[in-house]
């Protein structure tokens, strides 16, 4: 359980504190210098941090160094010093030396001590943003990369102040339950939606810490919903209803393919409990699948994709990014559906249009097939600049492995996406920034304590991150009771 | 002699219990100990323990862990369960005896080990839980000492407010069979009203603790107060667990009440109840059918292929997992196409059964994908398997599965994430090491006579998504990339045979000529000499090289059936063995395996 775990290991870190105290820091008076930059995990060198980010603590990157040497300077004042296995920078003089460089330089000295001799390497920078992070932390599922059994799910929160992650809901506290994952609006996790498949199933809308529980499948509507968007005023949420399926390949190098046997979008008014269902939005001979809001909540971005015989023609599924008008006045959709990016056309598949809060930008995914883009080894991220409807791929943070899931933060200069850009199976997440001109920076991996033990010792999957303005507050006890034992609100077709 | 036995007689009897409880599972059920072993993962480092300690029961789960992976090894796993169930009862009678029991009724103090040697009949119930009744029985008898040498409330009240939050955090909702018994325990010393209070007071304290554990834990709350890590199912709280909890809490104060009496009638009742919970009550717990799968598992993973067909051979195998593990020895010992009749099959799911999501039917599945070269296949069902461990637990041969493959597919840097994590533990790290090194050398790996021979059957010429109504195309595929996969073949035919399809049979049979075959296999031979015959009337013009002993008896069979299809005779040895009784008599197979039906994912 990670939150006692937070709670029982600072005392055990506490008891080696004396320890700690007494050792001393070598004195570094022979070196080498090589004019190369350290071999280091994470790869920090160059990228962009906002302020009030956790430490970026990193590791040698080769197991036979002896210790690590880094002394921080910033190019408006102030440095900082540490020595020992692995970076590992106090929280709140790393906190002062970054706030006191907002909008400058961090200059990174490295020294790598190794079979009694120490090296010191070319100086890296960080930079740190003007643009604030308006977020207390970000919120994601973690799972275990694989095929149909969940194992042990769970929605957590994480504080990007420092290192602590808290679970919201876990498998644990509703046993043999799956859970989708916990979709804000926005940013503000006051409302948020999230469901739980299956037997004791059902749709959770919490709107300022009042949670109902909601069944959206009707005679009409094939499915719960999931892949959820809430318009920005907060009256509703467009879903997926679809059904979601694997197919495993046997083979070369592949293992799996993921694929919806069918799907529509759904609107529901989270006041009245009714269904909004528009033609457009649940075509026989088409699945529509992703919404989206867009900033000022008139528009809902979508994908769609000919509906074809799955898994057969997998090769086939090619989605299109289109638009639809919405009125949130009288709650309903326009009649013209605009394509943005024709799929077939381009022999390309564009799914998850996240439109930024700004209203400046669509980010979206690009791979060669499928409505699934987190199973595609080659799914990039794309921008298009809404304005002038420009797209180029995000090439300053895409990997030759699946780059997806991508989330803006409140103020649309940050955003988080996963990649498995390490080693093609273990999804982790990364931030990056944007400019006002679109121009993105080096994206930088979520820190950790001890980065490089953390992740090595990870065997679950960061999937749909997303920015949280405060913490999350959720009664998980009661979720327990009212998964297993609770009402669920029917909801009617408006 | 006989001063030495009155002398000794209750630890030769407690000795007993444990050598006994030592035989049992170092011999008849020592595939549960395996088994046991397989749906864990104990791993030595601050990070794991920290893990383990992190919620209340963590040190006796900790400790259970760390004992539970010496069944790797079943004489050791078997001696750590003698050990276990000895202690339990000498401190089952040791706190009795404090109490005030008389040695009269001695034997009764097997009756709780006895009960929880019963409940553990049920393969889902953790050696932590053992383990915390131990510690549970230790705090009760410090209760005891501390009752005894110190006078007022004062001390005992002290020793509960600070046992009671250390047992529960340590040893888990044992604390409740601690408690239980202390309020047994003041009940019986005194039964003032200031006691009574004090009492009712130590229970609600034990309550409150755990109740406000349940503010920092993402745990039901039934789950606390039932025990996170007693039990591998998370859904429920077996009732026999709390039985055996509350038996463990009242069975001293029970004893201490019973008179001091010397009657040859009692000793008799004892010994009567002790042999019945003993022999059949133990015997009656543990369910022929579940443990009769558990030991096909164990010797699969010890690949003992002719135990399993001697053990088929003394009780037919008739479930899916048991006949595809039946099947999988014969082709192991390339006898599959020889010898497949002559043991109960169930149709195609005998060869490949369907996938289920539970920890135990897929681990033997993915043993047949990755033999036959369906590298992924093989690893989709280890990581099933493994993920469906129902309390999250990893698993070492699985994970070792895992790393397997993704050698095999060359996918060296999650191979390499799985080895660090192998390399923490006792009996997985050397096996580990080696294949860290390994991972440096590719030609090492090509060398590797499983890894090499398994990367050549790998398909590679083409992707296809996996149809487990399609097997047979997958199977030529694999056969047809390369001619050597005799496994292949031997499927590939015997799953035709098995959906009775026997134009397909006649299709793929003829590229038997490509494997090394010094013969026709008999189940072939039986089948060819029967379709020769439906157009043929001279057995002697049969063209292909049959050996005259299956010709006869296939002839004779054809004949017999003829004249009756319910002749009796038809289902004695030989014809019962012959493909044809399969064809034309049994009832398996006459559906074609359905497709797997597709489920909802996350």
């Amino acid at each position: 359980m990670r939150t006692s775990k937070t709670i029982v290991k600072p005392i055990i870190n506490f008891i080696f504190l004396t320890f700690l105290l007494v050792s001393c820091t070598e004195k570094i008076e022979k070196m080498n210098k090589v004019n190369e930059y350290p071999d280091i995990y994470p790869d920090y060198i160059g990228v962009t941090i906002p302020v009030g980010i956790a430490p970026l603590n990193f590791n040698p990157a080769q197991k036979s160094i002896d210790k690590i040497d880094v002394i921080v300077k910033g190019a408006k004042g102030g440095d900082l010093h540490t020595q020992g296995k692995w970076a590992d920078f106090d929280i709140d003089e790393w906190h002062e030396l970054v706030n006191q460089n907002k909008g400058g330089k961090l200059l990174f000295t490295v020294c790598l001590k190794k079979d009694g001799g120490w090296t010191q390497f070319k100086d890296f920078e960080i930079t740190v943003s003007n643009y604030d992070l308006d977020a207390w932390g970000i919120t994601y599922r973690l799972i275990s990369p694989g095929y149909e059994v969940g194992g042990d799910i769970g929605i957590y929160q994480r504080d990007l102040s420092n290192f602590d992650e808290f679970p919201i809901l876990t498998e644990k506290n509703v046993p043999g339950r799956c859970m989708n994952c916990h979709t804000p609006n926005q940013t503000d996790p006051k409302q948020f939606t999230a469901q739980i498949r299956g037997e004791n199933g059902g749709t959770l809308i919490q709107k300022n810490g009042h949670a109902e529980w909601i069944n959206t499948k009707t005679d009409l509507t094939k499915a719960a919903g999931s892949y959820a968007s809430w318009h920005p005023e907060g009256r509703y949420v467009a879903y997926a209803a679809n059904s979601v399926h694997q197919s495993f390949f046997t083979g070369r190098q592949s293992n799996l393919e993921v694929f919806h046997k069918f799907s529509d979008i759904i609107l529901l008014d989270t006041d009245t409990k009714q269904l909004i269902l528009h033609p457009n939005l649940r075509t026989d001979e088409a699945l529509e699948i992703f919404p989206a809001f867009s900033a000022d909540g008139k528009t809902l971005y979508y994908s769609t994709s000919n509906a074809c015989d799955v898994p057969a023609e997998y090769l086939k599924v090619k989605c299109s990014l289109v638009s639809i008008p919405f009125d949130v006045t009288t709650g309903t959709f326009g009649e013209k559906v605009d394509t943005l990016l024709n799929g077939p056309a381009d022999d390309r598949s564009y799914i998850i249009a996240r439109p930024s809060y700004d209203g400046k930008w669509l980010m979206y995914c690009v791979a060669s097939r499928s409505n699934f883009p987190i199973a595609q080894k080659d799914a990039d991220l794309w921008l298009m600049n809404l304005e002038t409807k420009e797209t180029r791929p995000l090439t300053e943070v895409n990997s030759d492995q699946s780059d997806s899931y991508h989330n803006w933060s409140s103020d649309s200069h940050w955003f988080v996406f996963s990649s498995k850009r390490e080693d093609g199976s273990f999804t982790k997440l990364y931030l990056a920034q944007v400019d006002e001109n679109g121009k993105v920076s080096k994206p930088f991996l979520l820190p950790q304590k001890n980065p490089k033990e953390f992740y090595h010792n990870l065997f679950d999957a960061y999937n749909v991150p997303n920015f949280t303005k405060t913490k999350v507050e959720f009664d998980a006890h009661k979720a327990y009771q009212d998964v297993f034992y609770g009402e669920r609100i029917q909801v009617t077709i408006k | 002699m006989k001063k030495l036995i009155s002398k000794y007689w209750t630890w030769a009897l407690s000795l007993l219990l444990g050598v006994s409880v030592y035989l049992f599972w170092a011999y008849p059920y020592k595939s549960v100990l395996s088994y046991q072993e397989q749906y864990q993962l104990f791993l030595f480092g601050e990070d794991y323990f920290l893990e383990r300690i992190s919620l209340p029961g963590g040190l006796a789960d900790y400790i259970a862990e760390f004992l539970t992976q010496f069944y790797y090894i079943p004489v050791f796993g078997a001696a750590i369960l003698g050990v276990v169930f000895f202690c339990l009862q000498r401190l089952t009678w040791v706190v009795s005896r404090r109490c005030g029991a008389d040695i009269q009724w001695f034997r009764l103090s097997f009756v709780p080990a006895l009960i929880l040697w019963m409940y553990m009949g049920d393969e889902n119930v953790l050696l932590c839980f053992a383990i915390s009744l131990l510690a549970a029985l230790e705090f009760m008898l410090h209760y005891i000492i501390v009752c005894d040498h110190t006078k007022g409330y004062a001390a005992k009240a002290l020793y509960i407010l600070l046992c009671v939050p250390l047992v529960y955090w340590l040893f888990g909702a044992n604390v409740l069979t601690f408690i239980g018994f202390v309020a047994f325990y003041e009940l019986k010393r005194e039964k003032s009203l200031s006691n009574l209070s004090l009492t009712s007071q130590f229970v609600l304290y034990t309550l409150l603790t755990i109740l406000v554990s349940s503010y920092y834990l993402q745990y039901p709350l039934f789950r606390l107060y039932g025990g996170i890590n007693y039990y591998r199912y998370p859904a429920y709280i077996p009732f026999l667990q709390i039985t055996t909890m509350v038996l463990f809490a009242v069975f001293p104060i029970l004893t201490s009440v019973l008179p001091k009496m010397k009657m040859r009638i009692l000793e008799i009742t004892e010994i009567a109840i002790i042999a019945v919970l003993g022999f059949y009550g133990v015997k009656a717990s543990f369910n022929p059918q579940k443990y009769d799968l558990i030991e096909y598992d164990y010797l699969v993973r010890g690949e003992q292929w002719n135990k399993i067909i001697i053990k088929a051979k003394q009780k037919p195998a008739d479930t899916p997992m048991s006949v595809s593990i039946v099947n999988l020895a014969l082709s192991q010992r390339e006898e599959l196409a020889d010898r497949l009749f002559e043991f109960y099959q169930n149709g195609a799911e005998g060869l490949f059964p369907s996938f289920t999501r539970d920890m135990v039917s897929p681990v033997p599945t993915s043993e047949i994908f990755y033999r036959l070269g369906m590298i992924n296949d093989a690893e989709r069902y280890a990581f099933e398997a493994q993920e469906a461990i129902p309390n999250y637990r990893k698993s070492g041969r699985l994970t070792k599965r895992i790393i397997d493959c993704e050698i095999i597919n060359g996918n060296y840097g999650v191979a390499r994430k799985h080895l660090k994590r192998l390399q923490k533990s006792m009996y997985y790290d050397t096996w580990a090491e080696n294949r860290l090194v390994m991972l440096k050398d590719e030609k090492a790996i090509n060398a590797d006579p499983v890894y090499g021979k398994l990367r050549a059957f790998r398909e590679k010429k083409q992707d296809f998504l996996f149809s487990d109504q399609e097997m047979d195309q997958m199977l030529g595929l694999l056969l047809t990339g390369n001619m050597e996969n005799k496994m292949a073949y031997e499927y590939l035919i015997s799953y035709e045979l098995l959906q009775k399809d026997l134009d397909r049979f006649m299709e793929y049979y003829p590229l038997g000529q490509y494997i090394s075959y010094n013969h026709i296999p008999k189940a072939i031979q039986e089948i060819l000499i029967g379709n020769w015959m439906k157009t043929h009337s001279n057995p002697s013009s049969i063209p292909y090289s049959v050996d005259s002993s299956t010709l006869n008896t296939t002839l004779n069979f054809m004949s017999l059936y003829t004249k009756n299809p319910n002749s009796p005779d038809l289902n004695l040895v030989p014809y019962v063995n012959n493909a044809w009784h399969y064809m034309l008599i049994s009832n398996s197979g006459m559906e074609k395996k359905e497709k797997e039906k597709m489920k909802d994912i996350y």
